[in-house]
């Protein structure tokens, strides 16, 4: 049944909230397949239920209908060790150095102590902040927290990480600066990765494939294969082709916009 | 560090001059105001009875705090985690917290009698309360996204309530601990002084009644003292979990 090579399998995914009159329907009919060492963004407006799916898909939270499968498997609880969390606000335990942040997990998981330790010491060097493994969470800036919240979800060797705007909190520079270094550590460990974001360049500037969702209920009402060379250079976001995407993008999300518009006044 | 040492000393001796001082020159009356002196002289004449009352007090005062932050943090993180227990039982609690909860002391001793249970029964009680609420209200205003992470790398749901929940709620969790605490210091020495035959309070009442004012106002001290002990622990648990909220806040 699985289709071979698509570590992550959505088929006619459905959720909805409550019941009666008073429920809301947050995804309808989502379909899509992510291929191994793939990465994948997301976009679409606020509220269309982009996190609701990135949970659904962790394991996090059920379905109402349709299934995803993960490595051909049906998911119905949280996925440890396979499946790792890239959430928007760093999550770090403040109380805890970032070298016992990115052993946590793996505490948890119960891994050895001596392979947890050389995991989250090569991890943090992966990131770049080897020098500050035993700096506390608020010793850190923005940036930083989020690329150890990147080590931590790393060490646990996942197949996919799952990445919920994780750079939404940044500024701009920050965020260019974090987009080129996630893409470095993805050429080196080639993780499957689903990433949420509101920025159109930014997801366009990372992945292979954009989903596109629309306003709730959320449906996928664009799939973009991004012809965009690799190592992608900040240059190319200058680009006709870049362009070009990013309108087609554009275009889609605000037909839906205007068509939910249009009906409103209707109902109205 | 010494220089300001030496300052308080100084207040302090100034103080306890004057207090000594307005009773020796007899502007008060003795019924009133038990000089130092005096007071020291109660100490001498009744000293070890009074430190079995300490004993007694001070052994109260340790059981209804373990009682009270055993379940006030339980049932704090619980209520806390499950939305529909919280809505439920939260204002139920607010509301029996609002009511003076000394009214409850009648039933107690009947329930429990006039030792030191019905005292550590109701202290607890007393201060089961601000715990719980501090601690239901700290770990509702948490991220949720917590919990995701919680769930995601594979912590047990208690694993998530003690490894993650507590220690991020501790802010809150501290404060109902504080005060709670205040309450069950205070819970113990007003049973004792209303009905007991033991215990600090019980001694003040007791010298209260044959106007033994020396002993009344070494009673106080006692209980200022169980009141210094308690806070110094109260201070040592601050400093051994909330070192990482301080360091934030300075270097904001």
């Amino acid at each position: 049944m699985a289709s071979p090579g698509a570590v992550i399998e959505v088929r006619s995914l459905g959720k909805t909230f409550g019941d009666g009159p008073g429920a809301v329907a947050a995804l309808e009919d989502i379909s899509f397949t992510i291929e191994k060492g793939q990465f994948v963004s997301l976009v679409g407006p606020s509220g269309c239920g982009k996190s609701t799916l990135l949970q659904i898909l962790a394991g996090l939270i059920a379905a109402s209908s349709g299934e995803v499968l993960i490595e051909g498997s049906r998911v119905t609880a949280p996925l440890p060790g396979r499946i790792a969390i890239v959430f928007q606000d760093a999550t770090l335990l403040p109380w805890k150095t970032a070298f016992e942040n990115v052993t946590f997990p793996l505490e948890a998981q119960r891994v050895p102590k001596p392979t947890r330790q050389a995991k989250a010491q090569s991890m943090l060097e992966l990131v770049g902040l080897a020098d500050f493994a035993g700096k506390f969470p608020h010793q850190l800036s923005g940036g930083m927290k989020q690329r150890v919240s990147i080590a931590r979800g790393l060490a646990q060797d996942p197949t996919i990480i799952l990445m919920d705007e994780p750079f939404g909190a940044l500024d701009e520079q920050t965020r260019l600066k974090m987009g080129q270094e996630l893409l470095r550590i993805w050429d080196r460990t080639r993780k499957t990765i689903f990433f949420i974001t509101h920025s159109l360049t930014e997801a366009l500037y990372l992945s292979d494939v954009v989903l596109v969702m629309s306003r709730r209920p959320g449906r996928i009402v664009d799939r973009l294969a991004v012809e965009l060379k690799r190592p992608r250079t900040y240059d190319m976001i200058g680009s006709a082709e870049f362009g070009q995407a990013r309108n087609r993008i554009w275009r889609t999300i605000t037909a839906g916009e205007d068509a939910a518009a249009a009906a409103g006044m209707v109902e109205s | 560090m010494t220089a300001r040492l030496a300052r308080r000393l100084l207040v302090a001796a100034v103080i306890l001059g004057l207090w000594e001082f307005v009773r020796r020159a007899g502007l008060v009356s003795a019924v009133i105001l038990a000089s130092p002196s005096e007071i020291y002289l109660a100490f001498l004449s009744s000293g070890s009875e009074f430190l079995l009352a300490f004993r007694v007090t001070l052994g109260e005062i340790a059981v209804a705090i373990v009682i009270a932050w055993t379940l006030g943090l339980i049932a704090g993180l619980f209520l806390g985690t499950a939305a529909y227990a919280a809505a439920v039982i939260g204002p139920l609690l607010s509301s029996l917290f609002a009511i003076p909860l000394i009214t409850w002391y009648p039933l107690l001793m009947i329930w429990l009698g006039i030792g030191s249970t019905s005292k550590i029964a109701y202290a607890a009680l007393s201060g089961f309360f601000p715990i719980v609420l501090n601690t239901l209200n700290g770990v509702r205003q948490l991220d949720r996204q917590y919990v995701r992470f919680g769930r995601s790398i594979g912590c047990s749901h208690l694993a998530i309530l003690f490894k993650i929940m507590l220690p991020l709620a501790l802010p809150s969790v501290l404060s109902g601990l504080r005060i709670g605490t205040a309450l069950i210091v205070i819970g113990v020495i007003v049973t004792e002084m209303l009905a007991s035959v033991g215990g600090i309070g019980f001694w003040i009442t007791y010298h209260r009644n044959l106007y033994d004012t020396g002993q009344v106002y070494l009673g106080i001290l006692l209980s200022l003292i169980c009141v210094l002990v308690v806070n110094l622990t109260l201070s040592r648990v601050e400093r051994r979990f909330g070192a990482w909220r301080e360091s934030e806040a300075l270097e904001r």
